[in-house]
């Protein structure tokens, strides 16, 4: 934040965030959009690398976000080999139903 | 949103299930939203935090293409890619599947952020909220078996296909 005093107290959303590093069993980093954020709460059952969804209130004085909800997304990581899964699946299957001719996509079969 | 497996499946079972034809551009639109929004943003993003700090524009500005009017126009700009006979079915399959994705993905739960269903005019965000942003990983691959399998029963059929 480029003036983060005034945004002290700002309720904030973190959504689908990853942990990046835990500091101890009360603090943690989370990074999306913006690399690592401190984050006040509770740390306990969290990993680096864990998806996260984190609701609390910014302090400017530290640039610091008191956590007062957590959610967490275990399952996020199967979710990503799953499309990852999809994506590899649709490239093979890509040139049995599409081609190029004249510089232009036909439709095969 | 949702899991590709899922979206891909459901494309293919609705497909299926009233023998539709042009079943692979209806596919590729209903896996666009995300292959042209969700990659890049998820790969810049990960280039962002690790690498090297990257303007916000390069890993923000794929979400329209996530979002109703955007779909819309890289329908179209897909569709143009294609033989100029089949364009108009073409741009039908494609935002139909669109379509369909958005539907899937609209059901998910944010936590209080939902999509920005009317960007650019209208700048509120929506979802149905009935289920998890995780919940698809469950029935992902059952829903891939039973589209499968329909989709053969349906190509042993002999019915000729329709849009």
């Amino acid at each position: 934040m480029a003036s983060p005093d005034e945004h002290d107290g700002a309720e904030l959303l973190f959504p689908l965030w990853r942990v990046t590093r835990i500091r101890n069993a009360s603090v943690y980093e989370i990074s999306k959009t913006i690399p690592n954020v401190r984050v006040y709460g509770d740390a306990q059952s969290l990993s680096v690398g864990d998806t996260v969804t984190v609701k609390g209130r910014f302090r400017a004085n530290d640039a610091a976000v008191l956590a007062h909800e957590r959610i967490d997304h275990p399952h996020r990581k199967a979710k990503g080999l799953l499309s990852i899964g999809a994506l590899l699946i649709a490239g093979i299957a890509a040139p049995r139903f599409f081609g190029i001719r004249n510089r232009r996509v036909v439709i095969r079969g | 949103m949702a899991d590709l497996i899922t979206h891909g499946a459901a494309a293919v079972a609705l497909k299926a299930a009233y023998r539709g034809a042009m079943v692979p551009v209806f596919v590729l639109g209903t896996l666009a939203p995300d292959l042209f929004s969700r990659v890049p943003a998820i790969g810049l993003g990960y280039v962002h935090v690790h690498l090297v700090a990257l303007p916000a524009w390069l890993t923000h500005g794929w979400q329209p293409l996530h979002q109703p009017f955007g779909l819309v126009v890289l329908a179209y700009l897909m569709a143009m890619m294609f033989e100029a006979h089949v364009r108009q079915r073409v741009f039908a399959n494609l935002a139909g599947g669109m379509a369909l994705h958005y539907g899937i993905d609209l059901l998910q739960d944010h936590h209080g952020v939902g999509y920005l269903v009317g960007f650019p005019f209208w700048s509120g965000s929506f979802e149905f909220a009935v289920m998890g942003s995780e919940a698809t990983v469950w029935w992902a691959v059952p829903l891939a078996l039973v589209a499968g399998g329909l989709a053969w029963i349906r190509s042993k059929q002999p019915n000729p296909p329709h849009d």
